[in-house]
């Protein structure tokens, strides 16, 4: 017997070792130094003293980081918005599609998902610049309404200026919400794919119209993964680098192009460091609002 | 006569053919034009000059 619990012992260990290590020695530990530098202070070009100084997280509470963090948090939760009220009805479409139809309707979700990040960013810059796919399509209808308005005897109309779509605040939420797209709709797919669907029936059969029985059957039911699809969308959203630093105008830094220019251009580790772990903290607050929201439901497997 | 449809088959209401129809054209408009033109015979890809196997 005694053997028995000693080859279990080793056979967990075996198991649960190379993992454990792996998390601590390549995720657990640079944290810790990052954590560490964000109380310390830059010690000539490449030294960095850790002193137990709070300046750094002083100076990140300045109002001008404020600022940014601030509208960092509204931009993403502009996105997990338009995201959740763009994605909840592809979710409910391939819940409801027909056996044949639903892997396909899948993988048209996860495709570009599945697309490298700065492919699909430069993409979008083609179709968003000013002689971009958008301002072509304006175009040609501003030409043809001219025409129009000759034809009927009118002023034409002027020269069509180029809307300035990209390098602004509105360029980098469309970005937002197609990168982030398929991370609301995986979740909310699981959720609705769940649901019992007796339910929206006795709901239409007793006389609720399809909206009715969306907002008080469907939605309080997928509840649990519609929030876990929110904060999915939400934690990557708010720490967006790539989006904002190719869509985004001078106005439009978001909290995690000023932690790299901390890191890179600036070279203030410590004070890089104290911006990234208010994000992190700030990201932690997230989740467990997440968990607070669903603390009381049952154990049912809801939710991710 | 209009085959009436049942009641959560929401695939066949028009309203959400039309939002699946813009939401993909919105994922995969910008992807299609990259690849399309990549084939382009220009270094802008604004104007189509013609097909072209180069950048491959």
């Amino acid at each position: 017997m005694a053997t028995q619990t000693q080859e279990r012992r080793f056979a967990f260990l075996a198991t649960a070792l190379p993992p454990i290590v792996w998390v601590v020695a390549f995720f657990l530990a640079p944290l810790a130094i990052v954590w560490a530098y964000s109380f310390g202070q830059n010690a000539g070009l490449t030294g960095v003293d850790i002193s137990g100084t709070f300046t750094n997280y002083a100076r990140a509470l300045q109002p001008l980081y404020l600022g940014i963090f601030v509208k960092s948090v509204f931009v993403a939760g502009l996105t997990t918005l338009l995201c959740l009220i763009v994605g909840f009805p592809v979710a409910l479409a391939i819940a409801f599609a027909s056996e044949r139809w639903r892997p396909w309707m899948l993988l048209l979700v996860m495709l570009p998902f599945w697309t490298n990040l700065l492919i699909r960013t430069y993409a979008l810059i083609a179709v968003l610049r000013t002689e971009g796919y958008v301002n072509f399509t304006l175009a040609w209808f501003w030409d043809r309404a001219s025409w129009l308005m000759t034809l009927v005897g009118l002023e034409p109309l002027g020269d069509f200026t180029p809307l300035q779509l990209l390098y602004s605040n509105f360029a980098v939420v469309v970005g937002l919400v197609y990168v982030h797209l398929p991370f609301m709709v995986l979740p909310l797919y699981a959720a609705l794919d769940r649901l019992d669907k007796s339910l929206i029936e006795a709901s239409l059969d007793l006389g609720a119209g399809h909206l009715r029985t969306l907002f008080s059957i469907v939605v309080p039911l997928a509840l649990p993964g519609i929030i876990s699809g929110i904060i999915i969308t939400f934690v990557p959203a708010l720490g967006a680098y790539l989006t904002p630093n190719l869509l985004g105008g001078p106005d439009s830094q978001m909290i995690a192009n000023v932690i790299e220019r901390q890191f890179k251009q600036a070279n203030d580790w410590p004070f890089g460091a104290a911006l990234s772990f208010l994000l992190m903290y700030a990201t932690f607050g997230a989740i467990a609002l997440r968990a607070y929201f669903s603390r009381d439901k049952p154990a049912d497997g809801h939710g991710i | 006569m209009a085959q009436k449809r049942a009641p959560l088959e929401y695939n066949r209401m028009w309203q959400m053919r039309l939002w699946l129809l813009a939401v993909f054209f919105f994922l995969y408009a910008p992807l299609v034009a990259l690849i399309a033109f990549s084939f382009n015979d220009s270094k802008r890809n604004t104007v189509w000059r013609g097909f072209t196997l180069n950048y491959y």
